[in-house]
């Protein structure tokens, strides 16, 4: 690691706390640039100093610097990503109540299937091998559908979840900032 | 030695140091690992936290016929205070101890 890596390092890691960040950082140039001055190579001023991150607790910890809270997104910025997430809702709902319709649709049809399965031995003329081929693709093609159907559905209804918790916490927050 | 002991005399012996002359950074940390086995994070920590109580003073000075430059350290007058404050309590604490191993009791004074 070279002395400039090093201190990008730190400042990196220093950069999420309030206090004199630029004095520390200048300091600490100076501090290994008298190291090196002295012959060390940079190995040896990290085995003595610490690695960038570990500097960066011990500062944070000697001087009780204090965490920056997260940034909060500018209202208008809130307010353009509402406007677009209600304009991109209305496919997404439509899709949505689709797919619900096709669910249902695919219920009735493995159910269909899992009769069907059993309906088949009850027909005198169909042969053995009918009955038996008939028998396990009905029952596999619709269990098969219902397992993949009820994944879909799964994330389709957390993604769903998500979407509607992002919309009320940007609302609220919108109507809490008016 | 034991970690907590040097923990707690550090800084006087920094402080101690100072008092006799100036120090440039590396220098003092030479100093004290001659005796003490002492990260240099710690030494220079001790220092800019020094320096921030307004104990220690520095400045930067250039080497002669180099273009090398080194940050000295001195004590400024509240820094001689302190020195003298932390010296009595050290002299007591020493005293302290002395009577526990000792002693292996302590006098009401």
């Amino acid at each position: 690691m070279s002395k400039y890596d090093y201190i990008y390092r730190l400042r990196m890691n220093l950069s999420q706390y309030h206090g004199n960040i630029d004095e520390i950082i200048k300091n600490y140039e100076t501090i290994i640039d008298e190291m090196l001055d002295e012959g060390l190579s940079m190995e040896q001023i990290i085995q003595r100093l610490g690695s960038p991150a570990v500097l960066a607790d011990e500062i944070i910890d000697e001087f009780k610097l204090s965490y920056r809270k997260k940034t909060e997104t500018p209202k208008w910025t809130s307010i353009i990503l509402l406007i677009c997430a209600i304009v991109f809702a209305f496919p997404i709902i439509t899709i949505i109540i689709t797919l619900l319709g096709s669910i249902f649709g695919t219920i009735i049809g493995a159910i269909g299937g899992v009769f069907s399965s059993f309906i088949i031995w009850g027909i005198p003329e169909a042969s053995l091998l009918t009955k038996l081929t008939v028998s396990i693709t009905s029952l596999a093609s619709s269990i098969s559908a219902l397992i993949i159907w009820y994944f879909l559905m799964y994330w389709i209804i957390k993604l769903c979840l998500k979407f509607v918790g992002w919309l009320k916490h940007t609302i609220t927050n919108l109507l809490g900032g008016l | 030695m034991a970690t907590q002991l040097k923990k707690g005399t550090l800084e006087l012996c920094v402080i101690a140091l100072l008092s006799h002359r100036e120090w440039y950074g590396y220098e003092l940390t030479q100093e004290l690992n001659k005796e003490l086995v002492v990260k240099d994070a710690t030494i220079y920590l001790i220092l800019q936290r020094l320096e921030k109580a307004g104990f220690v003073h520095s400045y930067i000075k250039q080497i002669e016929q180099t273009t090398k430059m080194r940050k000295y350290y001195l004590l400024s007058e509240e820094g001689k205070i302190k020195l003298q404050e932390l010296t009595t309590e050290w002299e007591s604490l020493k005293s302290i101890v002395a009577q526990c191993i000792t002693q292996g009791g302590l006098k009401n004074e």
